[in-house]
């Protein structure tokens, strides 16, 4: 009796550990404000900014009283158009007359073809034929970008205002009007299949992710053209489509419709990913990116230059028109060693100094004065009044500072052409970075814009960028919390003695070469059973039966029992007691069957009325489902195919009772609730057992990545740039896999960890940098 | 409900209609219980059809009961493949649907004029009309598309006026049972369509290759320029020779993707044709003016759309723009100015056909005058001139659009204004 009433109490201490923990979430931001444009002169026929002092426009050399071509632009001929017109049989000549359908049929026709005939990009057709949410932003940028674009922009709206429904819009509505057969979409490898589900499940168009080169057309005989295989769909992830074999062979293609998903990974025009997609033929062209701007407008001006070379001109005038200027040393690198030119007034020099100049070693310039110390060269300069050199020896000191050693020194003095009154010199230096310890400083950001109202003219040309103050989209708060559950000792034996299995298993499969074949689906198999151990203990039960099927073991079979003999598990009075606190619609999102059963026998017997769903439904009863919830029932309880493309925005209280280890899919999860045409604040509470692997994973999304507090889409470009393509998910699941025990899984989890606020830190700028850099040039639609 | 879906909905009651289906249509949707061979080919015996109403916006749910059609959508698609093959080529009369005599045309309210009289006789007969219908479709970066209809008759002319109405898919043909065609005869005619038709669609490219020509332009200056200055600013060294020629070429690429991208590709096919009889009346005016001249004038007129055929010079078969009315012969540049061929001068007899007295039935009238209320309503374009006669004596009459009349005489001018269905002469003041 004692030894009952001391384990009840003990039991009771344990339950009274558990508490419901509200995360803290940052407050909305304030509504931002468009800036009002301030007209410059522009040129009339490209938008460049024209300066005063030039007779012309320095882009497209229309001259200002003159024609509108310059006098040596070649004319263009356009090709001769091709007319078909073949002749129906009947009315041939030699043919014998048929016998003519009746009136009624020839009217039906004649309808038929009268609606049928398209009158240009006036209105989309193909919206019917999409499973959406149809939002007017959206159908207006999709007709925008057809209509005034030619169909080939860079859609850069915030993140959650559905880019991609916008490319698949534009996508299917240039697929019925017939002017594409295929299409090419490339985008990051975690993102493949969700693109492929979405194309179906949203478009009704079927993709094929490319794995393999063998899935490609066979390339053709020398000096005949690679021809697509009619109606070719393919998604490819960028890391494959920019290696040395895909490389050769994707180009070969001339594509109809070619899309990239988050377009930012080509801001350098240094990267082979960014040389593969220049190279692509393709007709049209979508580029999607939340995040257009990272570092240096630059970045932007690679992105257009993709979509229309020459829009925004050279690179050079690029940053002579549009950056403002600013002078930064080249940031030293810690491996290579330190080489600095500095030479203002170069360009001025004419060509003959240039070239004596280049007989003395040094390319393009005359020489006065010759300084082979660096003592010497500061000596000479000292209290000297000429601009140029203070800023040098700072700059120079600056790098001395910083632990940089002193190799080489050469400086020279030159005239500035044509007169000889101001002197500029050069200084080459080579300073040796290896012994350096401090800390690198961070790239010098150049986005600050300059006349921008030019800038921002041609940009309206190519890119889109909807915000949500533009849009009059607002979605309302969410509130997260986490409710911190202890199993029961049952529960926890179970565990335990599972995760112990499972652990030594894996061990086994690394080390016996003879396994490995079979390895990689027995692990999954694992992770499968570890997933639902932290659900209940049915599921738990019904992954043991599995395993056991396959893996004879009486060690399992007795945790079968064990797992059997637990009537609910600890998660379900958790639901009970969030029902009994919080009244309202619930939202309950579990992966498996077995708990699914489980938690609906018990809240039913609660007395709540409950719906099921799951991909097991035909679409009516679906449909039926959903209409039930909405009217009548107060719980919901859904599997991964929960509410796919069924509005649930009537429900603002959702549980997760299973953690998926994805966080895109909890961010589905919570895409269906908190979503355009939500009014109410949202809640989302998780239940976390403790001292679990859920438990774990659950803490690092809730407050290393903050994903409660994001908006949907915002966890993707986070982990995106981790730099690994595998995912998250991959991550979390090699890191279980390969440690031997609890402990070592927590320490490897302290790298990705740090990975991760990296990560966060960098999205939060980048984030900081595309909105404030829409503002100033006030892109929006 | 917008124009479209009505027109969707329209279509949808005929076809299923025409394939046998209970159709039960309600304010804005459509019940069709579906025969079994139709309920194949849509897997399911029911369809609940509804349209797309753009005024319903992001917020309208379809229960899956409900099937969309529109253009584009899978319901659409199957209607269409039903009608793969079919109606393309049909025969047809149409009703008549106006009454035979021109006279209820005439308003009593008729403008003052010289005394004439005006006698009508007619006959009718069922004329054939060959029309053909072509889809045009024009790609480029974009794509358009357009039916069109040439309606030609017997003797090989167009006949555009027809076409509007013939072009209609809801005409109300008469059940006819088709007779033989001559297959030489639509041969001919239908040469003669496409040639229309042809002349029609090289417009319209004409008209589309404007915009692409100027368009192009732009690209290839940008492209141009660009790849221009970037050679420029190479840097004299090594390798620069090499990377120009790859700039060249790049634009070389780039231009001729656009040339490609830009080319008007445009393809006439034929849908369907038909020949419709439509029902012809014809007329024969004699005109008996004051001092007892008189003159024949031939009309004809469509029973079905109400058309009357304006005059025509028997040597081109123009549509004339002056009538002459003279005793012999006209005078010299009248119908020359209609006729382009100055071949010969045609030996009309007209008179004028407006300015008739404002009289009431029992009023006396001149001698030679029959009971007159009429005023031609139809007969004279707004905008045409007709002349009566160089003869001196004899009123010049213009007719303004729609309702100024000015009467010139060699030594007035009378000016006639239509007000609230009245004529009444405004200068000089009566």
């Amino acid at each position: 009796m004692q030894l009952f009433l001391w384990g009840g109490l003990l039991y009771t201490m344990l339950m009274d550990n558990e508490r419901l923990e509200w995360l803290p979430l940052s407050p909305p931001k304030a509504e931002e404000t468009l800036p009002a444009g301030e007209p410059e002169a522009t040129c009339p026929r490209c938008g460049w900014p024209l300066s005063g002092a030039a007779a012309g426009c320095s882009h497209c050399g229309r001259l200002p009283a003159g024609p509108l071509i310059p006098a040596d632009a070649p004319a263009v001929e356009l090709p001769a158009r091709t007319t078909e017109t073949p002749a129906p049989p009947e009315t041939r000549s030699d043919s014998r007359p048929a016998v003519p359908d009746g009136p009624q049929w020839y009217n039906l026709r004649l309808q038929a073809e009268q609606l049928g005939a398209s009158g240009g990009f006036s209105r989309l057709i193909c919206l019917d034929d999409i499973f959406i949410d149809q939002y007017a932003y959206q159908l207006e940028t999709a007709l925008h970008v057809l209509r005034d674009m030619g169909g080939r922009a860079l859609l850069a709206d915030e993140v959650g205002l559905g880019k991609t429904i916008e490319a698949g819009i534009i996508l299917k509505e240039l697929i019925e009007r017939g002017l594409i057969d295929n299409a090419l979409i490339i985008v990051p490898a975690p993102l493949t299949r969700q693109w492929q589900a979405e194309m179906q499940h949203k478009f009704n168009e079927t993709f094929t992710v490319l794995e393999s080169l063998s899935q490609l057309p066979p390339p053709p005989v020398a000096g005949q053209p690679a021809v697509l295989p009619r109606g070719a769909r393919w998604i490819v992830s960028l890391s494959r489509a920019r290696s040395a074999q895909w490389a050769t062979r994707l180009p070969a293609f001339e594509y109809d419709m070619l899309i990239i998903d988050e377009a930012h990974k080509l801001k350098n025009h240094r990267t082979r990913a960014y040389q593969f997609v220049n190279r692509l033929r393709k007709r049209y062209v979508l580029m999607l990116t939340a995040t257009p701007v990272h570092n240096h407008l630059l970045e932007l001006y690679n992105l257009v230059t993709i979509l229309r070379p020459g829009h925004l001109g050279t690179r050079r005038a690029f940053k002579r028109t549009f950056v403002a200027a600013r002078r930064t040393a080249r940031r030293p690198s810690r491996r290579t060693v330190y080489s600095s030119q500095y030479v203002p007034g170069y360009l001025r020099q004419s060509k003959e100094k240039r070239t004596q100049a280049q007989k003395d070693g040094w390319p393009g310039l005359n020489v006065l004065q010759r300084f082979d110390d660096y003592q010497a060269f500061c000596d000479h300069y000292s209290g000297n009044r000429k601009p140029p050199a203070p800023a040098a020896r700072r700059e120079i000191e600056s790098l001395l500072t910083a632990g940089y050693k002193l190799v080489e020194f050469e400086s020279i003095e030159c005239p500035v052409w044509p007169r000889r009154r101001k002197v500029d010199f050069v200084c080459r230096l080579k300073l040796n970075a290896g012994a350096s310890t401090a800390p690198l400083a961070p790239r010098p950001r150049q986005l600050t814009p300059k006349n921008t109202f030019a800038l921002r003219t041609l940009l309206r040309e190519v890119m889109v960028r909807n915000r949500r103050s533009s849009v009059g989209v607002r979605l309302p708060a969410r509130e997260a919390a986490v409710y911190h559950l202890n199993l029961s000792p049952p529960e926890r034996r179970l565990y335990n003695g599972v995760t112990a299995y499972i652990r030594q298993t894996l061990a086994l499969l690394r080390q016996d070469d003879a396994q490995r074949q079979r390895a990689g689906a027995m692990r999954l198999r694992l992770a499968t059973l570890q997933r639902q151990l932290c659900s209940t203990p049915q599921a738990a039960a019904r992954g043991l039966a599995a395993l056991l099927q396959r893996e004879p073991n009486p060690h399992l079979a007795d945790y079968l029992t064990l797992a059997r003999s637990i009537a609910e598990g600890r998660k379900v009075d958790a639901v009970r007691v969030i029902l009994s606190q919080y009244p309202g619609k619930m939202l309950i999102f579990t992966d498996y069957l077995a708990s699914m059963r489980t938690l609906d026998a018990a809240l039913t017997a609660a007395g709540h009325k409950t719906v099921l769903f799951h991909g097991g439904l035909s679409s009516l009863e679906r449909f039926e489902a959903v209409r039930a919830f909405r009217r009548s029932a107060r719980v919901m309880i859904s599997t991964r195919s929960g509410g796919e493309g069924h509005n649930l925005q009537f429900c603002r209280q959702l549980i997760n009772f299973d953690l998926p280890w994805n966080p895109m899919r909890i961010e589905q999860r919570i895409g269906r609730i908190h979503r355009l045409g939500q009014k109410e604040t949202v809640r989302i509470f998780n239940l976390s057992l403790t001292n679990t692997i859920e438990a774990t994973i659950l803490d690092v999304l809730a407050r290393k990545i903050r994903m409660f507090e994001l908006v949907i889409g915002e966890v993707d470009l986070i982990l995106g740039d981790l730099g690994d393509e595998r995912g998250f998910e991959a991550h979390i699941y090699d890191m279980w896999a390969g440690s031997q025990s609890e402990a070592e899984f927590l320490q490897n989890l302290t790298a990705l960890e740090t990975l991760l606020e990296q990560a966060q830190q960098t999205y939060t700028q980048i984030r900081a940098t595309s909105d404030e850099l829409s503002d100033l040039l006030g892109v929006w639609r | 409900m917008t124009q479209s879906a009505n027109r969707l909905r329209t279509f949808a009651i005929d076809f299923f209609t025409h394939f046998g289906a209970d159709v039960y249509p309600d304010e804005l949707d459509v019940l069709v219980a579906l025969p079994p061979s139709l309920a194949d080919t849509f897997g399911k015996p029911r369809l609940y059809l509804t349209f797309a109403d753009e005024e319903a916006g992001a917020d309208r749910e379809l229960s899956p009961q409900q099937d969309l059609l529109s253009y584009g959508s899978r319901i659409f698609d199957r209607m269409m493949a039903l009608l793969a093959g079919r109606g393309q080529q049909a025969q047809f009369s149409l009703p008549a649907r106006r009454p035979l005599s021109l006279l209820p045309l005439l308003n009593p309210a008729a403008p003052p004029a010289a005394q004439n009289t005006i006698e009508s006789q007619f006959e009718t007969n069922d004329v054939p009309f060959f029309v053909f219908h072509f889809r045009a479709s024009y790609v480029w970066t974009e794509k358009e598309e357009a039916l069109l209809t040439v309606v030609v008759d017997a003797a090989g002319q167009l006949r555009p006026e027809k076409a509007e109405f013939l072009r209609n898919g809801s005409l109300p043909v008469a059940d006819d049972a088709p007779g033989p065609l001559d297959s030489d005869a639509l041969h001919r005619m239908f040469h003669c369509a496409q040639t229309e038709a042809r002349r029609q669609v090289e417009a319209r490219a004409d008209a589309l290759e404007t915009d692409i020509r100027a368009r192009l332009q732009t690209i290839a200056g940008r492209l141009t320029g660009f790849y221009r200055q970037l050679v420029a600013e190479l840097e004299d060294d090594a390798g620069a020779a090499d990377v120009r020629r790859e700039l060249e070429r790049d634009l070389q690429r780039k231009m001729a993707d656009e040339l490609e991208r830009h080319q008007l590709r445009i393809t006439l096919l034929p849908v369907s044709y038909a020949v419709a009889r439509l029902p012809m009346a014809y007329y024969r005016w004699q005109l008996t003016a004051q001092s007892g001249q008189s003159a024949q004038l031939f009309l004809q007129r469509d029973l079905f759309s109400g058309q009357i055929e304006h005059f025509r010079c028997e040597t081109c078969g123009r549509e004339l723009d002056a009538i002459v009315a003279a005793a012999d012969a006209p005078p010299d540049g009248l119908c020359r100015a209609a006729c382009p061929l100055r071949q010969k001068s045609v030996g009309w007899a007209f008179w004028r056909l407006v300015g008739l007295p404002v009289k009431s039935a029992d009023a006396p009238v001149s001698a030679g005058i029959r009971a007159a209320r009429y005023q031609w309503r139809q007969m004279i374009m707004p905008g045409r001139t007709l002349f009566v006669g160089a003869r001196p004596g004899l009123p010049v009459v213009r007719r303004f659009w729609p309702r100024v009349l000015i009467i010139e005489y060699p030594h007035k001018r009378i000016v006639w204004r239509q007000q609230w269905g009245r004529w009444r002469q405004i200068s000089p003041k009566s």
